[in-house]
């Protein structure tokens, strides 16, 4: 004999059985894709770091003798560090430039759309028009931004062709496209509630004031998920160097500007070494995982959502 | 429980891991194919199939001549191109899910690196098969596509390097192109301080373009030196001919204040246009190779040049120095037959001189000036020049083809080697350093030897 709590149990679970079922249906073709073209091949490339690989032949084991070379190569530490310097100017200088423009558009009242897509259209250049045209711009003798310098006093560094230069030329280049970041951080702005400033201005906060501490902690969730991917971008920066200083005849220049993701291009495809390049692969991954588990911590202590309490 | 669930996952991944490694084609048979029987005589009518092609495209009149000629004779074989420059990641992955093209057209500096790896069928059987006699190509290039006794690419353009005289840059520094002696590095410094200008901290020209990085294995050679041994395994770049030339070449910058200033400046050439660096005074003797004296027919006829031959540092001997690309056939290719067939007609010497008669119409269609076609194929280029090609009567190109013509048949080339683009990149990463003075040439080039003997062990370990 069954009660009525267990018939209702039992019933609630078969509920729960085919909410489940229909759930991971309409998952199925994401998960699928997942573990085809993105697990899968990561999964591999773990296998494959192992292995002294060029993809012509069989793969034979080495153990750990790819990971014990990422330590001894000086080119992997050298790009690693090219990448961290990129990383750390690019993303908050991205990230301050972007709000700022996001706060002067919040103030460009109905002219704000024209500027918002004015900002947003350099994003959707092809990333290699971008190398191209930049290498131009950036040309010391005859560059446009040199040519700008000059007119106000500065003579312009050898952005392209200084060792010490490159890292920021490539920076300032980056700095073309955020208009994405530009957008998000406008609609977060927006979304700030008129009352909590108004409620400032009543206390007596001045406009720097209402900025620090009551618009910056509103769109905090927004600035921390821009943050963190950001840097997972900047750390993986590839293309535009690559067409401005890797392609075709050598550059002159190219240790400044070799990247992370360039070094595991080049060992890749280049030097047929795809079981060393997967190493590589795999240690940016840990290095990212690392990175984003301290921000992660970090955003504790700075980071408000409004839906959490205490 | 949860033991049995980590088990069943490092279970599932360690399959995952082996079906990875066990499913990749390349991997499942490591032996060559190249044994295969190759047809001995093809009737071009009868021929047929389907041949896919990568890194040749046909927008210029040489190669779209080419592809109609071979359509032509060949109306049964179906030929589709992937132009644009070979993608060697492309090429991988192609390779690794087993359909790779029929034919590639790459740099004949990776074909030692492909056919130690297995990748390239060796054509010896296909070449006796079917006559063709490999003695109608220059040495230097067949040279370049011949691992150990087998050939296994077919060499298509000879790009050798000469230099070009801005004859405007000598008379403003009253100087003869006679008096330029390329085998006295003293007055040859001296000439290119004569020749550089530069106001205010702005490069105006650069007096003696020496072409570093890329031309390091020419300076090592023109010291009587090589940056790889003969056969191609043993690092060469630490010795004293190379070292000494690479540090010579790497001066050559300093009348205009260094790399730095010569890349910002040279960065703004506009190479293959109208308003290029000769027209506009912006060097004074540059290396380049030959095609560039084509590029200044073709778009500045009235540019006043001379082109002459370099020579060795001891002796004074006429040297260039060769590349180029080469048609090969890529392991597990679809029909071989068809293939081979492609690659000999399109290097044949009738190809070629129906090419050349082409390119020369549409050069003087367009008012241009028709300095030859210079191929890998020494018959045809004799033919070229004899029939196709005649004097325009502008004395900076009529006299150049002599010098071009006699720097095919003094060049040098670079073996084949297993590591050919990692000793390329040791040898570029090098001669950066000592032009940008971060190191001397010697350090440079004592490093760059490590970095490449290692790749050259590697590599050869990897075919054991």
């Amino acid at each position: 004999m069954t009660t009525g709590a267990e018939t209702g149990e039992r019933s609630r679970s078969r509920g729960q059985r085919t909410e489940l079922f229909w759930a991971l249906l309409f998952l199925s073709p994401w998960l699928a894709g997942f573990l085809v073209f993105t697990a899968g091949p990561m999964i591999a490339s773990l296998a494959l770091s192992f292995t002294d690989y060029d993809v012509l032949n069989s793969p034979s084991w080495t153990g750990l003798e790819n990971y014990v070379e990422l330590f001894r190569d000086e080119n992997v530490v050298q790009s690693l560090g090219n990448t961290f310097f990129y990383a750390a100017l690019h993303v908050p200088l991205s990230m301050g430039i972007a709000l700022g423009l996001a706060s002067l558009l919040q103030r460009a009242g109905r002219r704000a759309n024209l500027f918002r897509t004015t900002f947003y259209l350099p994003s959707i250049t092809p990333a290699v028009a971008v190398g191209v045209l930049w290498f131009w711009l950036l040309n010391p003798q005859v560059g446009l931004v040199n040519r700008g310098l000059h007119l106000i006093g500065i003579q312009g560094p050898g952005w392209t062709t200084d060792p010490a230069w490159i890292k920021p030329g490539i920076v300032l280049m980056s700095l073309w496209g955020l208009g994405n970041t530009v957008v998000i951080y406008y609609a977060a702005l927006r979304n700030v509630p008129k009352e909590l400033n108004d409620a400032a201005v009543v206390d007596g906060a001045n406009s720097w004031q209402q900025f620090r501490y009551v618009t910056i902690p509103q769109i905090s969730g927004v600035l921390f998920f821009t943050l963190i991917v950001g840097t997972i971008a900047a750390l993986q920066l590839f293309a535009e160097v690559y067409t401005m200083y890797f392609r075709g005849q050598a550059s002159g220049v190219s240790d400044e500007a070799r990247f992370y993701i360039i070094y595991l291009f080049q060992q890749a495809f280049e030097f047929f070494r795809m079981g060393f390049a997967s190493a590589m692969a795999w240690l940016l991954f840990v290095i990212i995982m690392i990175i984003t588990a301290i921000q992660i911590k970090l955003s504790k202590r700075w980071v408000y959502y409004e839906g959490e309490t205490g | 429980m949860f033991f049995g669930k980590r088990r069943l996952a490092i279970a599932f991944l360690t399959a995952l891991c082996v079906l990875t490694i066990a499913c990749n084609p390349a991997a499942q048979d490591d032996e060559p194919t190249g044994g295969r029987e190759p047809a001995q005589q093809v009737n071009p009518e009868t021929l047929e199939g389907e041949l896919t092609v990568w890194g040749f495209g046909t927008d210029d009149v040489i190669g779209a001549s080419r592809i109609e000629q071979f359509e032509r004779a060949y109306p049964n074989v179906t030929v589709k191109l992937t132009p644009g420059e070979f993608d060697n990641q492309k090429f991988l992955s192609a390779v690794a899910s087993g359909t790779p093209p029929d034919v590639i057209h790459i740099d004949r500096t990776i074909v030692g690196s492909f056919a130690a790896r297995g990748a390239l069928i060796p054509l010896g059987d296909y070449i006796e098969a079917t006559n063709l006699d490999t003695r109608i190509f220059y040495d230097s290039a067949i040279e370049q596509v011949t691992v150990d006794g087998s050939i296994y690419g077919i060499p298509q353009f000879s790009n050798v390097v000469v230099a070009i005289i801005n004859n405007t840059a000598m008379k403003e520094a009253r100087l003869k192109v006679a008096d330029v002696d390329f085998s006295d590095w003293a007055g040859l410094q001296k000439l290119n301080e004569q020749l550089s200008k530069a106001d205010a901290g702005k490069v105006l020209r650069v007096g003696f373009d020496a072409g570093l990085p890329g031309f390091t294995p020419f300076w090592g050679a023109s010291n009587g030196g090589a940056i790889l041994s003969e056969d191609g395994t043993e690092s060469l770049l630490d010795s004293p001919e190379v070292i000494a030339a690479v540090d010579f070449a790497a001066k050559t910058r300093d009348p205009v204040g260094g790399q730095e200033k010569y890349l910002g400046f040279s960065q703004s050439w506009d190479f293959f246009g109208s308003n290029n660096m000769y027209v506009r005074n912006q060097v004074g003797v540059g290396l380049f190779e030959q095609w560039y004296v084509g590029v200044l027919g073709d778009v500045s006829p009235d540019v006043d040049i001379t082109v002459r031959p370099f020579t060795t540092h001891e002796g004074g001997e006429e040297i260039s120095y060769s590349n180029g690309l080469a048609w090969a056939i890529p392991e597990e290719a679809g029909d071989t037959d068809a293939a081979f067939e492609f690659m000999k007609f399109m290097t044949a010497t009738d190809t070629w001189v129906a090419a050349a008669e082409a390119s020369r119409k549409d050069i003087e269609g367009k008012g241009g000036v028709y300095t030859g076609t210079y191929t890998a194929n020494e018959e045809a280029d004799r033919r070229i020049f004899k029939e196709i090609y005649e004097p325009t009567g502008n004395k900076s190109f009529d006299d150049a083809v002599e010098v071009i013509l006699d720097a095919q048949e003094a060049a040098v080339s670079t073996p084949p080697s297993a590591a050919g683009e990692e000793v390329k990149r040791a040898w570029e990463d090098a001669a950066n350093k000592v032009l940008l003075d971060e190191l001397s040439a010697e350090e440079a080039m004592m490093e760059a030897d490590e970095i490449a003997q290692r790749a050259l062990d590697e590599a050869s370990e990897g075919q054991g």
